[in-house]
């Protein structure tokens, strides 16, 4: 019994309509070997070679040298031979333009694998491997333990010891809800870490095996932040995350003040006087919606430090208070802190922030501005320099100042000036 | 349920999870209209739209810096690259910026973007179609590199690289698109990423691989049961970062390890598992490494290509010369 298969001129580039015979290397009557070359096309882009996709006669050629065949077209028909090596059906080039390409069905494959249904190669170059056979994943049994491979991974990745998960699936295999649930379940957790093992609660690590235990908790234990702590772990990384910071710092000569002064209330009404004369640094963004608030009082957030954590004080209208009362309410302001009797107004509203951390040490830093304020101020540790005046030298008290402001709202030029008004107050004699 | 193949898992993949979360799309050279050239994205236009599946200029630079922006902003975006050979003009934007949003923006920022990518060889086409070039982006920090094996895995881990914050190069092997089909429960479920999937439990010789030859692999470790040889055969699936943990575990049991991989020899994948074999579990082996690969050069045309890759006989030869070194 014989076939006769056409063989259609394949697709020679990507999209190329016909190509032009420049060559035949067979003849009609002659036998051609599975992937020897039928014939030399000329393409729009080179000449390709084009092997044959069967073993047998050559019964017909579709033209002669010159003649331009459509892609799809009939090339040549092969009458197969059974004797000679044929190509298996799922290694078919796959070229179906037109109607398909009917496929070489040797008899030795017992199964040829259908072609889509719709006529779809599945892919626009090349040849896919197609079928319909349908193959399933068998659970695997380790040490007893019966489970499919994803259900392994995702234990291994929950990092939940298969060997301790209850198995609900059908004959004792364990299921991904299985390993759900065990992974709720602190027994059943993995005795061995992974060196990527995130930070296991306490008594979780008192549980588990004593092989590979880092040394008993003791002090060094992990402990809950809580309260005001945990309010600055929230607010910081969330200003860090959101607040493009930049900070200036500079001096302020103080040699003309008299002696006695009281030194936070001098800078807190710098502070007023510079809020006053640069409103943009004493103000609230709003950067969601896109929108600034200049404040016309100014209500100045002292950070006060405590046993139990950081504290922003208001201290409330330093634009018009005088010295007297500014220390009368910085002091009320403390005492409740230290009591933790302050009620919330005393610890909102602010405009403007303060830090006052040169009275333990440091004479510059990077405060944090906290939204939605745009702007902190610290006064770092007063020193000693020498300045030079009037062609000499002099010994000068000095206060560093560094002023943190949130860029998205305030020009470098407006904190500068702020800075500058506030320098200015400070070196004012009284 | 009905059975379908991987390429029909990653579109069922992709519409759940487009259809469950406002800020997946799909961008890619004829992706719409056209389903794909692969036609992974078959229907998806007609269910939601030009909005959400995008038919972009034939441009792959475009592509990349697209879905870069897009993921930068907020958007969850899944690029397909045509072919793993049209990957190059990507580069810059996946390595150059991709990567490395977390890292610039310390962790401001992150890049939640998917680029699939039908790659491999043995499918009979052209230069450049073919392409085994994972290792290039192994080596690339910032960058999970995952490579389904199987209609389920390739759902389960599509829907968990589309989910994860950070860029996923996603591999898909284009010879096994239809090769077989198998169940894929349409359930959300995605699959855990940086854990490979043990396929085969055995206690002589562990068998590593993934992508399209873990077919081969499996075949291998039937042929070897046949000769009393019992092979474990594990598919890595993320192929960065490597659950080395999982080969190690094996490798203790087994003392023998054959890696398997259609890339070029050289520097490829396997070169980096064998290192951490030396490293880590020398003590445990018995034998040396053995790894059947492509071969330093590129992946030939058609009537050569399956001689390249790795096939049923060269692993079984590897793994019984392990076996025969002690």
């Amino acid at each position: 019994m014989s076939t006769v298969k056409p063989f259609h001129l394949p697709d020679l580039g990507e999209g190329l309509p016909d190509a032009e015979i420049v060559e035949w290397h067979v003849k009609i009557g002659d036998v051609v070997r599975l992937d020897a070359p039928l014939v030399s096309m000329e393409t729009a882009k080179a000449v390709v070679d084009v092997p044959s996709p069967f073993s047998g006669k050559v019964l017909a050629l579709a033209g002669q040298a010159g003649d331009v065949i459509l892609t799809g077209a009939v090339l040549v028909e092969i009458e197969l031979d059974p004797n000679l090596p044929q190509r298996a059906d799922a290694q078919d080039t796959g070229h179906h333009h037109g109607a398909p390409a009917a496929h070489a069905a040797p008899a030795s494959t017992p199964e040829p694998a259908p072609a889509e249904d719709d006529g779809d190669a599945g892919t626009v170059v090349g040849a896919m491997e197609s079928s319909n056979t349908v193959r399933s994943e068998q659970a695997i049994a380790i040490g007893g333990v019966k489970a499919m491979p994803a259900v392994r991974a995702l234990a291994k990745k929950m990092k939940v010891d298969l060997a301790r998960v209850r198995a609900t699936g059908a004959e004792g295999v364990i299921t991904l809800a299985d390993v759900k649930i065990a992974a709720t379940n602190p027994s059943t957790q993995s005795a061995t870490p992974m060196p990527s093992a995130p930070v296991v609660a306490s008594e979780r690590t008192a549980a588990a095996t004593p092989a590979f235990m880092p040394p008993p908790a003791g002090d060094n234990k992990d402990e809950p932040i809580r309260g005001v702590r945990r309010n600055m772990l929230r607010s910081m990384s969330a200003a860090h995350a959101e607040v493009v910071p930049t900070t200036l710092m500079d001096d302020a000569d103080l040699s003309a003040w008299a002696a006695g002064e009281d030194i936070t209330v001098r800078t807190l009404r710098a502070l007023a006087v510079a809020a006053k004369t640069e409103p943009a640094m004493n103000a609230w963004l709003n950067a969601k919606e896109g929108t600034l608030r200049r404040h016309s009082a100014v209500h100045i957030g002292v950070a006060i430090d405590s046993a139990d954590g950081l504290f922003v004080a208001s201290l409330k209208h330093c634009d018009s208070r005088d010295g007297k009362t500014l220390r009368a309410e910085l002091n009320r302001l403390r005492d409740g802190v230290r009591e933790r009797s302050l009620p919330p107004e005393d610890l909102s509203g602010y405009t403007l922030m303060f830090s006052n951390f040169g009275v333990f040490a440091g004479k510059y830093a990077t405060p944090v501005v906290v939204p939605p304020c745009v702007c902190i101020v610290g006064a770092g540790r007063l020193y000693h320099a020498v300045v030079p005046v009037l062609g000499g030298m002099e010994t000068h008290r000095m206060m560093p100042i560094s002023l943190t402001f949130d860029h998205r709202a305030a020009t470098g030029g407006e904190a500068a000036r702020f800075l500058k008004a506030m320098i200015d107050d400070l070196q004012r004699a009284r | 349920m009905a059975a379908i193949t991987l390429i029909e898992a990653l579109t069922q993949a992709m519409a759940y999870e487009i259809r469950r979360d406002p800020s997946v799309l799909v961008l890619g050279e004829d992706v719409g209209i056209n389903g794909g050239v692969f036609r992974a994205t078959s229907g998806l236009i007609q269910e939601f739209g030009p909005e959400r599946i995008l038919d972009t200029p034939l441009d792959e630079t475009t592509i990349a810096g697209l879905t870069v922006g897009l993921a930068a902003q907020g958007m969850k975006p899944i690029a397909e690259a045509q072919f793993d050979g049209f990957m190059y003009p990507m580069v810059d934007h996946i390595i150059c910026h991709a990567a490395r949003l977390r890292y610039r923006t310390r962790g401001r920022m992150s890049c939640p973007m998917v680029l699939r990518v039908p790659w491999g060889g043995g499918i009979r086409a052209p230069e450049h179609h073919s392409e085994a070039n994972e290792a290039i982006f192994t080596n690339v920090p910032g960058l999970r590199v995952v490579m389904p094996s199987s209609p389920q895995r390739a759902y389960g881990l599509l829907l968990a690289a589309i989910r994860d914050p950070d860029p996923v190069i996603f591999f898909e092997p284009k010879r096994i698109y239809r090769q077989y089909k198998e169940e894929v429960p349409d359930d959300g479920e995605a699959l855990p990423l940086d854990v490979c999937f043990v396929l085969r439990d055995g206690s002589d010789v562990t068998l590593v691989t993934w992508g399209s030859q873990v077919k081969e692999t499996l075949e291998a470790a039937d042929a070897l049961a046949k000769d009393g040889i019992s092979a474990e055969v594990i598919d890595l699936a993320t192929v960065k970062p490597l659950d080395f943990d999982t080969i190690h575990e094996s490798v203790k049991k087994t003392g023998r390890c054959v890696i398997v991989h259609e890339a070029p020899r050289t520097a490829g994948f396997g070169a980096e598992i064998a290192a951490q074999l030396a490293e880590k579990a020398m003590y445990d082996l018995v034998a040396p490494v053995e790894r059947v690969t492509g071969y330093d050069t590129h992946i030939p045309l058609f009537r050569l290509e399956m001689k390249y890759l790795p096939s049923v006989e060269k692993i079984v030869a590897a793994a019984k010369r392990t076996v025969a070194a002690s």
